[in-house]
């Protein structure tokens, strides 16, 4: 209760000095932070993380490793979810300036360089992972191969029947719909199944750029809820939203499963014409689904932020966030640096040296 | 209401034996006949009635006293509590009954307010029920008849009250009912055009052999459209009558109140005039009723017997009225009581005991019903011995 | 049809304080419409200075470009459809209190009035989804109400239908009763008098409620967005492009949207006010009160 008193103090006193809405922001969150942490609550401190992810980071992001942050820390945290494409292009348009972009697959970071940032690290992957409702027709055949029973060879043939409900995001949009075309691509020659079956579970033309059955996509939101309401007998995951979300799953082999950066040339051997409504099309070639996290320098970013952010990075890099992604359904890899070493805050730079 | 309780009987009734020049109007003759009893407002509204072809009956009282609550009923608007309405022989409500929907029913209801549709002109309100609408020859007729050639194509909006009020007796006419019921018809228009309306309004009623049932708080104004006269307040019917025998002969004191009977004056504080004449209050009557336009000072010098009761008063004030001059007399009961004083005589000092004389007055029981003494003044029931209770309002009422 | 005169706030300053009392309240209005007038249409000032009309080509010349138009337009015309044919008579017996327990009724209008787009979506899956009682059942006709047209109407349905019933509740509610009773005693069937004064009359509050409710159709997002992802409207159309292509790709399609939506909700508007001018002030019945 005195911590959650002093805090108070310390943050009607920051108002005077930091700009008025994030320091009234982080007041509060630290605040309610120090009364739930209790007595590991670090001083607060101003500065706020804003923090933009790839929607499917968002339960982890905002659910454990954000709070957790302002606890160890101090700092404030704000986290927003989306699209990793479609953050980076509201980012690159000045809609949103973030001071934390992690993504999934690195382009959308890349396409951001040099003026928002010139690295990022590389922390964790995603594998995907096929969620299946296990009252639907076919989920005996599902929870054989989900216990490592039965072929998953059976499991793409189930699928390619005619009425199947397939579930997945739309390739145009989203990283995890491309990769999930690719994967059945690369399901098709490592199962050494018929080449139609890519078109018979997708729908025709899902690789050269009609997007295949247009009521297999469902927004990212929308997809979850639709399987755990019963109403698709599969759909598209990563293993962190089949664990977050207890859906009943299939593991899919490391080969096939994007989740792998060892297996990188394998992947890039799927690739795909991404369906476009508006813009010109485009050729995407398979890469692993990994995490990637970047500071982002924005002008209007105070001091205060700037190093919240730089924290908030090596918090995210440090053991304990690494353990936290782990414990979600994350695969871990050794942070890996991409861009020059000399572009990293040095916070962020202490925390490499450390784990390495 | 004693007698209207029983129930209206559903075939055709058995002959005219009750009495002497009392018409019966029967579930299959042409006229409205209803015995009905509405809620409204925690009040029970109750009426019985019939009213023959050609005839228009008034229905008077105060306000609230249930006057348009019947006549909504009697339309069709109100579901009925219990009883039934019928219109030329044919049932158009019963209570528990699907009522005859509004449509079919042939009601002309000309309300207060009188309803006419917003968005149509003057001409298309009246001629609303006609084939032709506004085109119909019959919308010119009513509109020159009704004085309304000017509005024919103006919005109701741009009508005055009264203007309003006399589209919407058109409308109601142009439909050809085979029943009127007129609630204040004539109450946003000036005397003038009140006095020709309402004419027009009695000759159509009979020229077309309609039965007119007309709300008014006007007694003058019902005797000179009504052949007769219902006193309805608080939901009941206290009587029906020709309208002077409402005025001559109430049937309660209540009645009397309602039509302009200012006191009443114990019974035996009256000496009979002329004095050796047998009284003409009657035995067991309780009080008289006094009505300041059958009052007058008693004359020095009868030119001419008068008839009726002599009582004492002590005078309170004079005030001009019109040409006349009016005394305002105190009773014993403490009520005043405007006496016209005869022209040409010098007003009486203020303070000065009066004797008044009082032409054939009404008497009452101790209850305030009507007893029928000797004042005969108005042609009262033939059946009439005296001391009688006076019959209330039925349906069968004699008329 | 608004019924009571509609009390400027200048003349009812004239009427209570006089003059000196109108000018302080008639700046204070001006400026108050003033600045919610330009903050409405700030919006639609950031649109229109955001475009650029190469953009717009650039966007609009694309093979397909204008089929979610085509799509919205459809899908909204048939959820309008839908909603004046059943909408109607809910909307009339909730005026008229011809439903037992109208109070409940009318809570059930303004719950799915409260409930976000998106929560509505989420349950409609539930409801209507493939696998559930009701999508077996759609299934045996051949329809879907998951990722297809009938889903995008189904969506749409939901979403504009709480402004379109209580819009035409209001509007019968403003047509007095007695009305209808003097046409059917003056010979009317209930359907003739219903055809010649009570639509008449509410005619002009129906339109404004029949626009709301194209507005929320076309623009219906949060439902779509669960329930309907394909076939793209215009809505999800500009969610797409945006997430897809960004910012620039995405607003000539709000600009379609606008000019799609805005003239059926403006003609209804203009017609009402005309149609209020016509018939005066205060004039449904057309008589002074006593």
């Amino acid at each position: 209760m005195a911590a959650a008193v002093a805090a108070a103090g310390v943050s009607l006193s920051l108002v005077a000095f930091s700009t008025v809405a994030s320091a009234s922001a982080s007041a509060s969150a630290s605040a309610s932070a120090s009364v739930s942490g209790g007595r590991h609550a670090a001083a607060h401190r101003a500065g706020t993380a804003d923090v933009a992810f790839a929607g499917s980071l968002l339960a982890v992001d905002n659910e454990v490793v954000g709070p957790a942050f302002e606890r160890a820390t101090g700092y404030g945290y704000t986290g927003r979810g989306g699209g990793s494409i479609g953050l980076s292009h509201d980012i690159g348009a000045g809609e949103i300036s973030p001071g934390v972009f992690e993504s999934v697959g690195a382009a959308p970071i890349a396409a951001l360089e040099p003026q928002f940032t010139r690295w990022y690290v590389r922390f964790a992957s995603s594998p995907l992972v096929l969620a299946y409702n296990p009252h639907g027709p076919d989920a005996a055949v599902f929870r054989a191969a989900a216990q490592g029973r039965g072929s998953l060879a059976a499991v793409f043939k189930a699928m390619a029947r005619p009425g199947f409900l397939l579930g997945r995001t739309n390739p145009a949009t989203d990283p995890q719909g491309q990769a999930f075309v690719m994967m059945v691509e690369l399901a098709q020659r490592y199962l050494h199944l018929p080449a139609p079956i890519v078109d018979q579970i997708l729908g025709a033309g899902a690789t050269t750029g009609s997007g295949g059955n247009p009521s297999q996509i469902f927004a990212e939101t929308a997809l979850d809820s639709h399987l755990e309401a019963g109403q698709l007998d599969a759909a598209s995951a990563f293993l962190s939203q089949a664990v977050q979300l207890h859906l009943a799953y299939v593991r899919l082999p490391a080969a096939i499963d994007f989740g792998d950066p060892a297996d990188a040339a394998h992947y890039a051997s799927a690739h795909l014409v991404v369906p476009a409504a508006t813009g010109p099309e485009a050729v995407v070639h398979g890469a692993p689904l990994v995490v990637d996290v970047a500071t982002l320098r924005q002008p209007s970013a105070t001091k205060a932020d700037v190093s919240a952010s730089d924290a908030f990075v090596a918090y995210l890099l440090s053991s304990a966030g690494r353990r936290a992604y782990a414990k979600e359904g994350f695969t871990l890899l050794p942070n890996t640096l991409f861009g020059p070493r000399s572009a990293v805050p040095v916070r962020v730079r202490r925390e490499l040296r450390r784990v390495r | 209401m004693r007698e209207s309780a029983r129930p209206v009987p559903r075939t055709r009734t058995g002959g005219d034996g009750e009495g002497v020049g009392a018409t019966r109007v029967r579930a299959d003759q042409a006229g409205l006949r209803f015995d009905v009893a509405v809620d409204r407002r925690a009040v029970v509204v109750q009426m019985a009635l019939a009213v023959a072809v050609g005839e228009c009956v008034a229905l008077v009282g105060p306000s609230g006293a249930g006057k348009s609550t019947v006549l909504a009923a009697v339309a069709g608007l109100l579901p009925l509590r219990s009883g039934s309405v019928w219109l030329d022989g044919r049932p158009l409500s019963s209570a528990g009954r699907r009522p005859v929907p509004l449509r079919a029913r042939r009601v002309g209801l000309l309300t207060q307010r009188p309803g006419l549709f917003p968005h149509l002109d003057g001409a298309a309100n009246i001629g609303y029920s006609l084939p032709g609408g506004a085109d119909h020859p019959r919308v010119r007729e009513l509109a020159d008849v009704l004085e309304l050639g000017d509005v024919l194509a103006a919005r109701p909006a741009r009508m005055s009250a009264g203007q309003r009020q006399r589209v919407g007796l058109a409308r109601v006419m142009a439909a050809d009912p085979r029943a009127l019921l007129l609630d204040e018809p004539f109450s946003a228009l000036d005397r003038d055009l009140r006095d020709r309306t309402s004419a027009w309004v009695a000759d159509e009623v009979r020229r077309r052999q309609v039965p007119c049932l007309m709300v008014t708080h006007d007694l003058a104004e019902a005797q000179r459209v009504a052949g007769r006269v219902a006193v309805l307040s608080g939901g009941a019917c206290l009587q029906v009558a020709a309208p002077e025998a409402v005025v001559r002969a109430p049937a309660t004191r209540a009645v009397a109140q309602l039509v302009g009977y200012h006191a009443f004056v114990r019974a035996e504080l009256t000496r009979p005039v002329p004095s050796t004449s047998p009284s003409p209050v009657p035995p067991g009557a309780a009080t008289i009723g006094v009505h300041g336009d059958l009052v007058s000072l008693m004359p020095e010098a009868p030119s001419k017997p008068a008839r009726g009761v002599e009582i004492i008063g002590r005078l309170r004030s004079l005030a001009a009225s019109g040409a006349a001059v009016e005394a305002f007399v105190v009773l014993e009961d403490g009520s005043d009581v405007p006496v016209r004083l005869p022209p040409g005589q010098p007003a009486p000092a203020i303070g000065t005991e009066l004797r008044l004389l009082v032409h054939s007055p009404p008497c009452f029981d101790a209850s305030g019903i009507l007893l029928h003494g000797a004042e005969a003044a108005v042609p009262a029931p033939a059946t009439a011995s005296p001391p009688r209770r006076a019959p209330a309002c039925d349906w069968t009422t004699t008329r | 049809m608004a019924t009571a005169p509609v009390l400027h706030p200048w003349a009812y300053a004239d009427r209570r304080n006089g003059r000196r009392v109108v000018g302080v309240l008639g700046v204070l209005g001006a400026l108050g419409a003033a600045v919610v007038w330009l903050a409405l249409l700030g919006p639609l000032g950031a649109l229109l200075a955001h475009l650029s009309p190469s953009a717009i080509q650039r966007s609009l010349s694309a093979p397909q470009a204008l089929a979610p138009l085509v799509t919205s337009v459809e899908a909204s015309a048939v959820a309008l459809g839908v909603l004046v044919a059943a909408g109607t008579p809910l909307a009339w017996a909730m005026a008229r209190n011809r439903l037992p327990a109208p109070r409940l009724w009318e809570s059930g209008v303004l719950v799915s009035l409260l409930m976000p787009p998106l929560v509505i979506g989420l349950l409609l899956v539930f409801l209507v989804g493939p696998l559930t009682p009701i999508g077996r059942g759609l299934a045996d006709v051949h329809l879907s109400a998951s990722n297809t047209f009938f889903a995008l109407a189904v969506a749409e349905i939901y979403e504009a239908a709480p402004y379109y019933v209580l819009g035409a509740s209001a509007a019968f509610t403003s047509v007095e009763p007695e009305l209808e009773e003097h046409a059917r005693l003056l010979g009317d069937s209930w359907w003739r008098s219903f055809r010649r004064v009570t639509l008449p009359l509410a005619a002009p509050g129906l339109a404004s409620a029949l626009a709301m409710a194209w507005a929320r159709a076309i623009g219906a997002f949060g439902a779509v967005l669960i329930i309907a992802y394909h076939p793209y409207g215009l809505p999800m159309q500009i969610w797409v492009t945006l997430q897809q292509t960004g910012l620039a790709a995405a607003l000539p399609f709000a600009l379609i949207l606008l000019v799609v939506a805005l003239p059926l909700p403006v003609l209804a508007y203009v017609w009402t006010a005309r149609a209020r001018v016509a018939s005066g002030p205060g004039t449904t019945v057309g008589d002074p009160v006593p």
